[in-house]
Order: C-alpha cells, then sequence, then structure tokens
C-alpha cells in the first residue's frame, strides 16, 4: 500500500554524504540511496502505470535519471521527494509510449482467427491484481498527466500542492486535470458492466438499494 | 444532508487515505437516502481499491541487477558536457531528421506489433515479426502475444523463433509447462520440448526456475510426468532417481561432462565451459568470458576448445557486436570444421550474414554448409534459407 511515502522515511534518508559520494560515483553510495528509496519509487511507480512488466525497467530509469541529476539537487525538498518528482515523468514518459502505440493499427493475425482480449475468465472471484489491471486498462484511455495527478490524489493522498510540484504545473492546471480525469474515468467505469459488477460486491450495503 | 453534487464531489475525496470521518458520515448519510449517488459511489469504490494492489516485490535479485546498473553507467559515463549554443542551429534539422527517422521505423516495426493478450490460433503455416523476432507457425499452432513483456504464449503447435540480438530485455515463450528464455538465437518450440538451431536458451519451470541451458544443436523434451520442482544446474547431469522423470537434453556433448571434480581437484576444462555458458545465458559476457579464459588455461580437448571459441563468438553476439561475431563464426568454422560446434557456427554465420543483409556472403555460407554437412543438423533450415537468400535458385 502507498502511504509509506518518501516523506516518513527519514530514518532511512540518505544523507548529504551519500549524495555527495553518488556524485563521485562511490557504488556504496548509490546502493544505500537505491535501498533507502527504491521500495518507494516501485511502489509509486507501480500504482501510477498499474500491473505491467516494466516495473523493473521503470525503477531502473527512474534512479539512473536521478543519478544524472543530482547534480542539480538543491536540497529544497526532501530527497525522497525529488526522486519522486522523477519517477513520476518517468511514469508519464512510459504511459505516453504506451499511449501511442495502442493507437497503433494492427495488421497481424486477421488471417487465422479474431483477436479477443485474455484474463477476462482466466480466474474467478475478484482479486485485486485482476481489478487493477482493468481499472489501469481504462486509466489507460486517459491522457497520462490526467491520470497521474487523479491517482496521486486519491491513492497516493497527495495534497494538489505536492502534486503540482511534483508534475511541475500549477495548482490549477492540477485541480483542471484531476477534475477531467474523474469525469473521464467515470463515463469510462460506467460504460463497462463488469466493472459494475464488481463494484456491487465491493460495496455489498450499496448494492441492495435504497432502504 | 449535503446535495447530491456535493456528495458526488466527496466522492472522491472520501478516498483518500486522509479523509476525515466528518466528511465519510455526511456522505454516508447522503447515501441511505440516494440510490443514484449509491450506484455512483459502487464505482468510486473500485478505484479506491486500487490502494490494496501493491506490485510485487522486485525480489533480491532484481534489486542486485538494478544496484549493478546503476553503479556500471555512473562508473561508466562522465556528465556529457554542455554544448556550445553557437552550435544549436545544427541541431535543429538534426533533431528533426532523427525525428523522420525514428518515425518512419516506428510506424514500420509497430505496425506489425499485436496488442498484449491478443490471441492467434493458426489455421494455416505463416509467420509474423513480433518483438524483434521472426516468428514462423504451423497449422494448429495456438499462440497469446504479451509484446511489453517479449513474451509469447504456446498452448499447442510449434513455433520457430528467430530472435534479433539487441532486443530490449529477454524474449521468452512460455508453454504450459516451461518457459524458454532468449538473448539472441534462433529456436524451435512445441509444448513439449524445445530445440536450438543457434546460440543459447535457457528453459526454465513455470516457478521460473531453470531446469537446462542449451547450445546451438542441443534438443530438450519434456517427459510426459509431472516436471521436477527442484532446481537443477544446467551444468548438472540428470537426476538419477526414477520418478519423476527429467527432462532430456540430447545431444549434450560439453554440458553432460560438464561437473565439477570432487573437492580439491581443479576443475575440467568442460566444467568451465559449461559454467561460460550458464553465465551468457544470464547475459553476463564478461563472466562468461572470464569462465572461457579458464577453460583455455585448463587444457581443454579439441572439443572443447572448440566449443570455448563458440560461446566467444555467441559472446560478441550477446553484446550486439555482430560484425565481430560474423568474424568470429567464421574462424570458429573454419578452425573446427570437423566438429558439432564448427557446424553451429558455420550455419550461425549464415544466418548472421542474412540478418545483416549480406545475402550473397549468406548464400555462400550456406553452400558452403551443404557441401560440408550433407548430413548436417540444420539441413532444413540451410535449404529454407538458401530459398530465402536465393529464391530462383
Amino acid at each position: 500500500m502507498l502511504l509509506e511515502s518518501p516523506r516518513p522515511a527519514t530514518s532511512a534518508r540518505p544523507d548529504d554524504a551519500c549524495v555527495r559520494g553518488c556524485l563521485e560515483g562511490q557504488p556504496d553510495a548509490i546502493e544505500r540511496l537505491y535501498r533507502s528509496y527504491g521500495p518507494t519509487v516501485h511502489g509509486l511507480l507501480g500504482r501510477l502505470v498499474g500491473p505491467t512488466a516494466d516495473l523493473e525497467d521503470l525503477v531502473q530509469t527512474a534512479f539512473e535519471r536521478a543519478l544524472q541529476k543530482l547534480h542539480r539537487f538543491r536540497g529544497e525538498a526532501s530527497l525522497g521527494t525529488w526522486i519522486c518528482g522523477i519517477a513520476v515523468h518517468v511514469a508519464q514518459h512510459h504511459l505516453r509510449a504506451g499511449r501511442v502505440r495502442r493507437h497503433v493499427p494492427l495488421e497481424l493475425v486477421p488471417e487465422t482467427g479474431p483477436l479477443c482480449v485474455p484474463h477476462a475468465d482466466e480466474e474467478q472471484g475478484i482479486d485485486n491484481r485482476r481489478l487493477a489491471r482493468r481499472l489501469h486498462a481504462l486509466l489507460d484511455r486517459v491522457h497520462p498527466r490526467k491520470r497521474i495527478a487523479l491517482l496521486l490524489y486519491v491513492i497516493d493522498g497527495r495534497s494538489v500542492e505536492e502534486i503540482a510540484a511534483l508534475m511541475n504545473a500549477t495548482r490549477t492546471a492540477t485541480r483542471s486535470r484531476m477534475f477531467f480525469a474523474r469525469r473521464e474515468l467515470r463515463a469510462l467505469i460506467a460504460g463497462d458492466p463488469e466493472l459494475s459488477e464488481w463494484a456491487k460486491g465491493m460495496l455489498p450495503r450499496a448494492a441492495g438499494g435504497a432502504p | 444532508m449535503i446535495s447530491c453534487r456535493e456528495a458526488r464531489r466527496t466522492m472522491v475525496d472520501a478516498l483518500r487515505p486522509d479523509a476525515d470521518e466528518a466528511t465519510r458520515l455526511q456522505l454516508e448519510l447522503h447515501l441511505d437516502g440516494c440510490p443514484a449517488c449509491q450506484k455512483e459511489r459502487e464505482r468510486w469504490a473500485l478505484v479506491g481499491a486500487l490502494r490494496d494492489y501493491a506490485p510485487a516485490p522486485l525480489g533480491a535479485a532484481a534489486d542486485r541487477r538494478i544496484v549493478g546498473k546503476l553503479v556500471a553507467s555512473r562508473t561508466a559515463t562522465e556528465p556529457a558536457p554542455r554544448a556550445p549554443r553557437r552550435w544549436a542551429w545544427v541541431a535543429v534539422p538534426a533533431v528533426a531528421a532523427a525525428a523522420l527517422i525514428v518515425t518512419s521505423i516506428w510506424s514500420r516495426s509497430t505496425h506489425r506489433e499485436p496488442a498484449e493478450g491478443a490471441r492467434l490460433e493458426a489455421q494455416r503455416e505463416g509467420r509474423f515479426t513480433f518483438a524483434g523476432a521472426l516468428v514462423r507457425y504451423l497449422p494448429g499452432t495456438a499462440l497469446e502475444f504479451h509484446p511489453g513483456r517479449r513474451t509469447l504464449g504456446l498452448s499447442k503447435g510449434e513455433v520457430d523463433v528467430d530472435v534479433t540480438p539487441g532486443g530490449k530485455g529477454r524474449f521468452r515463450v512460455i508453454t504450459p509447462r516451461f518457459i524458454v528464455e532468449v538473448l539472441g538465437t534462433r529456436f524451435v518450440v512445441t509444448p513439449d520440448g524445445v530445440r536450438t538451431l543457434r546460440g543459447l536458451v535457457r528453459v526454465l519451470d513455470r516457478k521460473e526456475q531453470e531446469m537446462s541451458v542449451l547450445h546451438a544443436g542441443q534438443s530438450w523434451s519434456m517427459p510426459a510426468a509431472p516436471i521436477i520442482a527442484a532446481r537443477r544446474p544446467a551444468s548438472a547431469p540428470a537426476p538419477v532417481q526414477a520418478p519423476p522423470p527429467a527432462p532430456t537434453v540430447a545431444p549434450a556433448p560439453a554440458v553432460a561432462r560438464a561437473t565439477t571434480g570432487p573437492a580439491g581437484m581443479r576443475p575440467s576444462a568442460a566444467s568451465l565451459i559449461a559454467r561460460a555458458k550458464q553465465a551468457l545465458a544470464d547475459g553476463d559476457t564478461g563472466a562468461a568470458r572470464s569462465w572461457v579464459n579458464q577453460a583455455l588455461r585448463a587444457d581443454p580437448v579439441v572439443r572443447d576448445l572448440a566449443a570455448a571459441h563458440l560461446l566467444l563468438a555467441d559472446a560478441r553476439l550477446v553484446e550486439k557486436r555482430p560484425d565481430e561475431a560474423i568474424s568470429a563464426y567464421r574462424e570458429v568454422a573454419r578452425r573446427h570444421g570437423r566438429t558439432p560446434e564448427g557446424e553451429t557456427a558455420l550455419f550461425a554465420l549464415g544466418q548472421l550474414l542474412v540478418e545483416r543483409g549480406r545475402p550473397a556472403e549468406a548464400a555462400a555460407a550456406f553452400h558452403d554448409y551443404l557441401a560440408r554437412y550433407p548430413m548436417g543438423r540444420f539441413l532444413r533450415e540451410v535449404r529454407e534459407r538458401i530459398e530465402q537468400v536465393q529464391p530462383s535458385h
């Protein structure tokens, strides 16, 4: 779950010596940095992009970029917040690339049989991972910037100010993104009958109708 | 009581982990008397359930891998100096040209890429390009595509996969009972076994435990009984216990002889080569070279020497140095022509030349193969390749 965000991780936070060590390319400092913030970045990326086999690559990319830009770290925010900002950009980039891929027409396969979306009937019951995959599939249709803003707000519990800082946006733009993301996601969920069934299972009290 | 409009606005705030009780109570009060908002709440509860999804931890091996790459990238590259601004005008057309090239490559390559989870039930023979690999399939083959993971699911039939080295991540074929994993190679998979035509292939069970490492020319088959669960090093001989039967690897020249001797004895060249194969299958070319060098110092017999040289050629391929790999394969084929490794090298040479867009040289290599190995292991593939590079032949 999310809320071991980097903010409270003060006990494990690498100190200035660690940052200096990373800048000098010291392997133990780099490892310390990764060990301190790796789980946070991994969790954050996992929640933003959903279940994907690319997660390891994304975590690595986030840390690579962090190391490349570490000389720009001024200590104005905590190191964890700064790295999370980079991770958010990595997630955004990844989702944007995926969005482009998804719009590519398909030429393979029709010669032999219809394409179908798997995993719909692979397992019985509601499973978090499956639900996450399904919801993220819907979220794929929301613009990455809007999606990330909404997930950081709802799932990560971050404030609008924090999200704005992480995404290099103004508060107004962040609020606007969240508003549109909410509206689009609501329409998408409403148009998915299977998700509606799942929703009834999740809120049995509400599913029974009004008293 | 709050209005519906207010309730719907509050619903999203109520999902936040730090939502206050007063907000939640107000919302609950409204929901008790408003079926429409209840339905809306159900939908948002789904989104809230995303909080319960935590990605699986990466694991110690992945952490080590990432740290290793971070350290390597940090120590290998110095920060690039800032380019002088007077060259900025050069960058504009360069960027435009690069964008054009990337767009054209992208549009060409992605047109063939199937969607995540797409399925194929082949009625007849065919081929396609997928995640940097040329895949041929037989009639009756059932496939599932996972381009994001470079993975093909094979439930029945047979695929012949030719993976171009240099793609991102490992190419995998997952069958109901085992997994085949490669970096860059060519191999044939059925739900019951694998045959490696070029390069190195790793066979894993469904729990991702390694079961075998196959060099070019080797094949591996899964028995009808359930697979063994225990991890068995690729270099070790098949376990002796009868039930359950172990997967069979044939032929297994260096691999079968790859056991290390009793404690205190110097490892044999064969065992060192087996370790090199293992390292290369893991993508660690540095370690593979190190093992090969040790093997070369351990008085290798002719066959081990050939295997060592072939591994060095394979390492160049894994390192994305195809031109050097071509020279190395050529040398192995010339020098060790009487060994199976020499035969493999000649076939690999032809394949690689085809991939590098040198059809005339490839055809010469394949004709050379036919002349030298008229009953060779890759006869069928060589004939097919000759047809491809010399259709009128």
